[in-house]
């Protein structure tokens, strides 16, 4: 796969391997590369500044103890500290009992510019961000929804107000057409 | 696959939908379950992982508060659970590899011209499904090999023999490389290097393996260094 982020893919599988030895330094340097870009996406699914730095916090912690135990089979550094970043903020929100944020902007489109800038910088994220704008609006609205504002099927349901079903079906399509899309 | 186009397209939708995160959390635990044992769950739920990534760009960066690193650093234990003296023997290696160099230079018109040694392009640490203790390590060597090292004493149950498979893009199914000797081996690797390609060991019956890979005992996705 051509991904842009191949140089920083390999500086940051090196920085796991040197937390999983203990150098501090490295988690340091790891924290500055990351922190803002996981705090952001934390933020955006708790919707609260001081929950979206106790995600940072959980997350920089268990990346400390596990690094040495990363899982290359779930895919790049990048994509595990999303994983674990996605993952703790909805604990969070869960616990905290919050309701998701009222107003989700409605489609790609309406993503501030530098928002898109950010997501086609790297070649995966072009290629991904041509494949989104490829799907009707509103598949491409709840693949967003769920991945971005960790939106449940019954979250985007009452979101929408469309039938359970019905969502579940045009997720289903929508995720087959990127897939087909990305493999070209 | 042998489980044809229906089953692989049920497989990927669950694997979508579980990275996507629309599972409740009961329906996630099968999913994870489930690909403890089922090996092509295990990767498509990787390669999803990896196609979306991206999508986490949308959020705007935001900038910790000061207090926050510290925060993170007041809650470090003093040593971590998995201590290995690498950032001690790191400079020392540095070093040797100097002087080796150093010397090298000196010794240089005196030697044939050997061919460059080859040099790794990839890197994969294989873990059990499930698990995430890695287990075999594998590199894609510049000179199209795969040398697989097994972490630790790879045992198996009798009668049975272990199988390398990779599954590079290009191919519909899983590719068998080789049959392997419990203490690891190397195999040709006649394919691109891809990141995130899959490679597995398996376990496949004495008399060899068939066109399809019998169970997956360990599972990693190649990461491209160089």
């Amino acid at each position: 796969m051509d991904t842009a982020w191949d140089d920083t893919a390999a500086e940051l599988s090196d920085l796991l391997s040197r937390c999983a030895a203990g150098d501090r330094a490295a988690l340091r340097r790891l924290y500055d590369l990351q922190a803002p870009r996981l705090k952001g996406l934390a933020l955006r699914i708790t919707g609260s500044q001081a929950m979206a730095e106790d995600v940072l916090h959980d997350v920089f912690l268990r990346v400390w103890q596990q690094a040495g135990q990363f899982d290359p089979a779930r895919g790049t550094p990048r994509a595990w500290l999303t994983t674990l970043t996605r993952y703790r903020a909805l604990d969070l929100r869960r616990h905290a009992g919050r309701e998701v944020a009222a107003a989700a902007p409605p489609d790609l489109a309406d993503e501030s510019p530098d928002a898109i800038a950010r997501l086609i910088a790297s070649a995966d994220g072009r290629a991904l961000y041509h494949c989104l704008a490829a799907l009707d609006a509103p598949r491409r609205r709840m693949i967003r929804l769920a991945f971005i504002d960790g939106r449940t099927h019954a979250d985007i349901a009452a979101t929408l107000d469309m039938p359970l079903g019905t969502v579940k079906s045009m997720i289903r399509r929508g995720l087959s057409a990127l897939k087909r899309c990305l493999e070209q | 696959m042998s489980g044809g186009g229906d089953t692989e397209d049920a497989r990927d939708t669950l694997a979508g939908d579980y990275v996507l995160g629309l599972l409740g959390e009961a329906a996630a635990r099968d999913v994870e379950r489930q690909a403890a044992t089922d090996a092509p769950l295990a990767a498509a739920i990787a390669a999803w992982r990896i196609r979306l990534d991206p999508l986490a760009d949308l959020a705007a960066p935001s900038a910790p508060s000061d207090g926050a690193w510290r925060r993170i650093e007041a809650s470090l234990p003093a040593a971590p659970p998995f201590r290995a003296p690498r950032n001690l023997w790191r400079p020392l290696a540095m070093a040797s590899l100097a002087a080796a160099a150093c010397l090298a230079v000196f010794v240089w018109r005196g030697l044939p011209a050997a061919p460059p040694a080859p040099w790794a392009r990839a890197v994969a640490l294989l873990a059990a499904p499930g698990s995430v203790q890695a287990v075999v390590r594998v590199q894609a060597l510049s000179d199209g090999t795969l040398t697989i090292v097994p972490l630790q004493k790879l045992a198996l149950a009798d009668g049975r023999r272990l199988g390398f498979w990779a599954w590079p893009r290009t191919e519909k199914a899983p590719v068998l490389l080789g049959m392997l000797p419990p203490d690891g081996g190397q195999v040709r690797y006649p394919f691109g290097v891809q990141d995130g390609t899959p490679v597995m060991v398996t376990s496949e019956p004495a008399e060899g393996a068939g066109k399809t890979p019998g169970p997956t005992l360990f599972l990693g996705l190649l990461a491209v260094t160089s």
